[in-house]
């Protein structure tokens, strides 16, 4: 009787053993997945602020080079064209 | 046998004692133990908590970008950009070695960040470059010299320069807006920089992250009424009159009467938000919208709207004005010439003083006021642009004679360019006055509105002012090649010391485009032109052509028939 009961015991003691082993084990794991996952979310951050100073900076380039009065100069100037004259414009029937 | 105790035995009561002494310091360890970890007193398990955290724990804001500012058509005209401000340690940086190789990197006097550094001396952070390229701030930081970080911030850039630099505003070295747009819709276009948490060291370089504490979420885009290429259209004329009539300041502004949109609206002088080192606040401002000025004739429309209302008047209604002058209290107004007896639509084709002078009398200045009022001066247009004036109308206290008829002519009341260009704006749109907007409205619909004056009313003014523009009326030079316009001008004494200035003028025209079906309207001001060019017919009226010859074309108006090649017929195009 007692040996049986005292083995029970023992049995149970294990499993919580493993039990508790297996979630330290887990722990780990995870607290390395969240270093990593932080890891690289650092990186993508990096990026994200790289490519927005990218688009910055093109989005100004871009309006600098059409900028109105350069598109006007260039027309005008390198160009030769004009507005045409109203007298020289035809009204199209819609 | 005996017990006997033996003669070195203590007493049982001493051993108790002990006993109970260590036990007691026992439970007073464990007590205070308990309170300093588990139970929140005064000194408990958070004051603790909080104390170490106070020296470990940082948080590190999540700089947020402004939202863009868009013109209607989407074309940025505020953007932030990622800029890199260095900082230092001072404390570090002090003794470093590497100090003169830091100050060639900045392109600093060596002896100046030595004084920099000295007055910093007690603290923990000082600037040493704000908004620098990212790319700058990447080869000092590179250099890995102690004590010398770098700090993500924003920095606002305004693509189109001057051109919108009075509309957008500025915003400070950090961020918040400060003028214009940029502080009206401040709410709106201000992100709110996220928090994170992090674990730092001795040496202040983050250890361990906890992470994102609150997200940042960035600022709005806001699509603003103007249209770009409008916009500078307007401020290349406006700029161009200034050179021309060496004028001291000026204004335009072009409204959509439909929407109640703001289309473009410049000023001179101007300034260059990009660069604040040469900043001046006077040319900061926005002063079509922010500057009231007495509007003279141009109210005279406005007379001509109650005239017409009281029923004692039709355009064509002969007034008498011979013989070109007239006495009012102590004054005599002057008209250059006798005209005679005329038509009231040719006293404001004209402007005849005397002719106006005699139908405030006939109507009142009461039934005038009533018009301005419901003409929206005297209040603010809707705008919510920040500083923006509301003008001035007389009050009901004390009316000489004089004031009475002055008042139809402009005179004794303060109006902004924009406040003018939205009066005219109820005629356009046939008696309909809307607020004005700075923000792109959806619908290219007429907007809902208060009708302020019968339609029939308004289509009469149209034809007048339509004839203001004629051969024989006061601004020719407003004509836009095919099309027809119509408007009025206003030539207004200055005032100075002592009253009315003589020889110094403000030239006005406000005018509504294209006639067939009122839609733009377009106020100039030119504040002290020089030379025999002073008047609005002459000053202001040509710039005024001149701008909405640009307006019909890029608003894609319908020229008129007259003075165009014949009418092409596409086969087939109208089924």
């Amino acid at each position: 009787m007692i040996g049986r009961a005292s083995s029970s015991r023992l049995l149970l003691l294990l499993l919580l053993a493993a039990g508790a082993m297996a979630s330290a084990m887990g722990i780990v794991a995870s607290t390395h997945h969240v270093r990593e996952g932080y890891a690289r979310l650092q990186v993508l951050e990096l990026e994200r602020w790289r490519l927005q100073e990218q688009y910055t900076r093109l989005l100004l380039e871009t309006n600098t080079w059409a900028a109105p009065h350069r598109i006007s100069q260039i027309a005008s100037e390198q160009l030769s064209m004009q507005a045409p004259d109203l007298s020289r414009s035809q009204a199209v029937a819609e | 046998m005996k017990l006997t105790r033996p003669a070195n035995e203590l007493p049982r009561w001493r051993f108790l004692a002990v006993c109970a002494a260590l036990l007691t310091l026992a439970i007073t360890l464990l007590g205070r133990l308990v309170l300093l970890q588990v139970t929140d007193g005064g000194q408990g398990a958070m004051f603790l908590k909080e104390q170490g955290a106070l020296r470990t724990v940082r948080t590190a804001e999540i700089p947020v970008y402004r939202g863009l500012i868009t013109d209607r058509n989407g074309t940025p005209l505020a953007v932030s950009s990622p800029v890199v401000s260095l900082w230092a340690n001072p404390q570090m940086l002090r003794d470093s070695p590497r100090l003169d190789e830091l100050a060639t990197l900045l392109d600093l006097d060596s002896a100046v960040l030595q004084d920099k550094l000295a007055l910093y001396a007690e603290k923990q952070f000082m600037y040493l470059a704000r908004h620098q390229t990212p790319d700058f701030a990447r080869k000092v930081l590179r250099e890995n010299i102690p004590g010398v970080h770098g700090e993500r911030e924003y920095r606002r850039y305004y693509p189109a320069g001057e051109v919108t630099a009075q509309v957008l505003g500025l915003t400070n070295v950090d961020g918040h807006g400060i003028a214009g747009v940029e502080l009206g819709f401040e709410a709106w276009l201000r992100g709110v920089p996220g928090k994170k948490r992090f674990i730092k060291d001795l040496h202040g370089d983050a250890v361990r992250d906890f992470g994102v504490v609150e997200e940042p979420s960035p600022g709005n885009a806001l699509a603003l009424s103007l249209d770009l290429r409008l916009q500078y259209a307007q401020h290349r004329e406006l700029q161009r009159a200034m050179k021309e009539t060496g004028a001291s300041a000026g204004s335009a502004v072009t409204v959509d009467a439909w929407t109640g949109e703001v289309l473009a609206v410049s000023n001179y002088p101007v300034f260059n938000p990009n660069s604040r080192e040469a900043l001046d606040f006077g040319s900061a401002r926005n002063r079509a919208l922010t500057d009231a000025y007495e509007p003279g004739s141009i109210i005279k429309t406005l007379t001509l709207v109650a005239a017409l209302e009281s029923g004692q008047f039709h355009i064509d209604s002969l007034v008498d004005t011979s013989p070109g002058r007239i006495r009012v209290g102590a004054k005599v107004l002057h008209d250059p010439r006798n005209y005679g007896e005329i038509t009231v639509s040719t006293i404001i084709e004209k402007s005849s003083q005397v002719g106006v002078t005699k139908i405030a009398q006939a109507i009142g200045h009461e039934a005038i006021l009533d018009v301005l009022y419901r003409f929206g001066l005297g209040e603010s247009t809707g705008t919510g642009f920040p500083g923006e004036r509301a003008g001035r109308l007389p009050g009901p206290a004390h009316w000489s004679d004089i004031d009475k008829v002055t008042l139809a002519f402009g005179y004794g009341l303060t109006a902004t360019p924009i406040q003018l260009a939205r009066a005219y704006a109820v005629i356009a749109s046939g008696g309909v006055r809307r607020p004005l907007t700075l923000l792109k409205q959806t619908a290219d619909t007429p907007a809902s509105g208060e009708r302020v004056v019968d339609d029939a009313v308004a289509q009469q003014v149209l034809e007048v002012l339509d004839r203001v523009t004629e051969p024989g009326g006061t601004a020719t030079l407003a004509q836009v090649r095919g099309f027809s316009v119509g408007g009025k001008t206003g030539t207004v004494h200055k005032v100075g010391q002592g009253g009315y200035l003589d020889d110094q003028y403000v030239a006005l025209f406000v005018g509504i485009a294209p006639m067939d079906s009122p839609r733009y309207v377009t106020a100039v001001l030119i504040d002290q032109p020089r030379g025999d060019h002073y008047g609005g017919g002459l000053a202001a009226a040509p710039v005024y052509s001149r701008i909405t010859e640009e307006v019909l074309r890029i608003r894609n108006a319908q020229p008129n028939r007259a003075g165009m090649g014949a009418l092409l017929a596409v086969s087939g195009g109208a089924q």
